[in-house]
């Protein structure tokens, strides 16, 4: 009885650490494989940058070209995190306001991000624009996707 | 035989807890087995998708559109299909372009958006305080700033697929504006043309063309838009046909096959108006040339010029030049040299340039500024542009004429080419579009 009992005890112990184990490692690489899969399906790109240099807003278009609907969670000018004041497309263009532009852009849709430049004061990372200054742009998506634009300012 | 009874008792234990034993390891097994298949799959449909995007970006390379000259083209007549306006007629106006394109690629190419940008001073063109850039989305039905939803998708391989876009009447590509405002010094009106794709990629030129010239050092020439203009039975302003109602002509469509319906506008006119010239001294009426998109009458006779008076018949053909090269130079002379299908060829020379709102005969052209070079082209008959078999069709855009201006400059150097003769440079290919309407004036 006691070897059966130690037995028992000792399987019951091996088998709860085996499938905690086995069970964290199915979950994480699916975890692991269903973001690269997520990952690997967002496809956008920035179809066109325009200035206003007038207005001091740089305007930049970002569409989805991917199989599946994504998250534009922050844009880069310069290394600089720029919040766009508004953000409008037609079709599904959600844009949520906020100091993340988490803008939901559904496939095949168009965002374009309205990002507003100071018209004088350095403010306070960022500085007026000069004729020909190079900028560089980084959308960045919720997966961890980028794309890159590099553009003159006029 | 106690010893015996214990050792069996001990053994029958064991049995069971060998058996217990045997099954954890095999549940333990079992279990692993379970999560390498589980693994696997999801390992497999991991592969599906990396395969899966790796032909999307495969085909996403695959893409490869370019623009074939003349790039665009003024449209003025009803597009079936799309509706009216591009003729200039009913409420809604527009100024119409055929953008030409071929699909070099080996995938079919659909077309979601299409961005104008327009260089030069303010209001030409997509240019502030215009919308800028111009943003065409695709419609099934005519309006402001979209292109014709019928139009956006290319086959593979497909040759010289035009895309009709629309802008509205105040738009015009280009927009000259040398010399329009107070100490301009103008420049060629540029206009950056940017194709996007459903994969996400852009193809853009840049509108009008500007050609290469070889053995230019310094100056170099381009062609851009081209109108025309007739002498015959009447003036060119009343030849051919009526110009809109209160904005020019009065010959109230009698004695001309032609229907023209423009604005009439002065020199700098955009390509949608029948731009008005003055000061051509010898030419025209008393010195005056009226430019009108080129296009043909319909019926029968597919002829470009049908003057019920029989005479002598003069052809006008303005070519917009652009000096894209870094010094002035003075076009001195040229000549111009047009074959159309299925008959002979006709040819004049350059009777002087128009820069500036001035004509001359041979002015300093300024890098970066365009002059209109005006080719004259004399014939003794009617109906002398008569088109060979076989006609295009009512609303067809066709390319009736094949042919190349030249021009030489006070150096001497010359910017010349024939599109047909091998052996020579193509240096502005002039490729006349016209657009055929039967049943006269409407």
């Amino acid at each position: 009885m006691m070897m059966i009992g130690i037995t028992l005890s000792l399987g019951a112990i091996l088998v709860a650490w085996a499938g905690q184990s086995y069970g964290a490692f199915s979950g994480g690489s699916q975890l692991f494989y269903q973001q690269r899969e997520q990952a690997l399906q967002e496809n956008f790109v920035i179809e066109e940058v325009f200035f206003n240099k007038t207005a001091n807003q740089i305007f930049v278009f970002v569409r989805n070209v991917g199989l599946i609907n994504i998250n534009v969670t922050a844009i880069y000018v310069n290394g600089t995190s720029i919040t766009p004041s508004t953000a409008t497309g037609h079709g599904w263009c959600s844009y949520s306001g906020t100091s993340h532009p988490a803008t939901s852009l559904g496939v095949g849709y168009v965002c374009e991000f309205s990002l507003n430049w100071p018209t004088s004061a350095c403010s306070p990372n960022y500085c007026p624009w000069v004729t020909g200054n190079i900028f560089y742009i980084v959308v960045a998506s919720a997966r961890g996707n980028q794309v890159a634009y590099t553009a003159r300012g006029p | 035989m106690s010893g015996r009874r214990f050792i069996f008792r001990v053994w029958r234990r064991r049995a069971v807890s060998t058996l217990i034993g045997g099954m954890i390891v095999l549940s333990l097994l079992l279990t692993a087995l379970g999560t390498m298949v589980f693994v696997t799959q999801q390992y497999d449909q991991y592969e599906q998708t990396v395969n899966r995007m790796a032909q999307y970006h495969n085909q996403q390379g695959s893409e490869d559109l370019v623009a074939i000259s003349p790039g665009l083209a003024v449209v003025n007549s009803t597009i079936s299909g799309w509706g009216s306006g591009c003729d200039g007629s009913g409420v809604n106006k527009y100024n119409c372009y055929d953008a030409t394109i071929s699909n070099l690629g080996t995938v079919g190419v659909q077309i979601t958006r299409i961005y104008v940008n327009s260089t030069g001073i303010a209001g030409s063109g997509c240019s502030s305080p215009n919308p800028a850039p111009c943003i065409l989305n695709p419609t099934s039905t005519i309006s402001p700033y979209a292109f014709n939803q019928a139009n956006e998708l290319l086959n593979p391989g497909e040759a010289n697929h035009t895309v009709l876009m629309a802008l509205p009447i105040g738009v015009g590509l280009p927009h000259p504006t040398t010399g329009s405002t107070s100490g301009s010094t103008g420049g060629f009106p540029a206009n950056s043309i940017v194709i996007v794709t459903s994969r996400g990629n852009l193809f853009s030129f840049q509108w009008p063309f500007q050609v290469s010239v070889f053995g230019q050092s310094q100056s170099a020439f381009s062609t851009g838009n081209m109108k025309v203009a007739y002498t015959g039975t009447f003036d060119s302003k009343n030849e051919p046909g009526p110009i809109a109602t209160g904005s020019g002509g009065s010959n109230s469509g009698t004695g001309s096959g032609y229907c023209h319906t423009e604005s009439s506008a002065p020199y700098p006119a955009g390509p949608g108006y029948a731009e008005k010239l003055t000061g051509i001294t010898g030419y025209g009426d008393s010195g005056v040339l009226w430019f009108l998109n080129p296009w043909i009458t319909g019926g029968n006779s597919q002829a470009i010029m049908n003057s019920a008076e029989t005479g002598a018949t003069t052809l006008y053909i303005y070519v917009l030049v652009i000096n894209t090269g870094t010094t002035s130079y003075n076009p001195t002379a040229g000549t111009i040299d047009l074959t159309w299908y299925g008959s002979n060829h006709i040819d004049g020379p350059l009777i002087g340039v128009y820069y500036n709102g001035n004509f001359a005969t041979s002015p300093s052209i300024a890098p970066g500024s365009f002059y209109y070079a005006i080719f004259e082209i004399k014939q003794s008959s009617v109906g002398i542009f008569t088109i060979g078999y076989p006609p295009p069709q009512d609303g067809q855009n066709s390319v009736m004429f094949w042919g190349a201006a030249s021009i030489t400059n006070a150096l001497g150097s010359s910017a010349e080419g024939n599109t047909f003769f091998s052996g020579t440079i193509l240096v502005s290919g002039l490729w006349i579009r016209y657009e055929t309407q039967s049943g006269g004036c409407t």
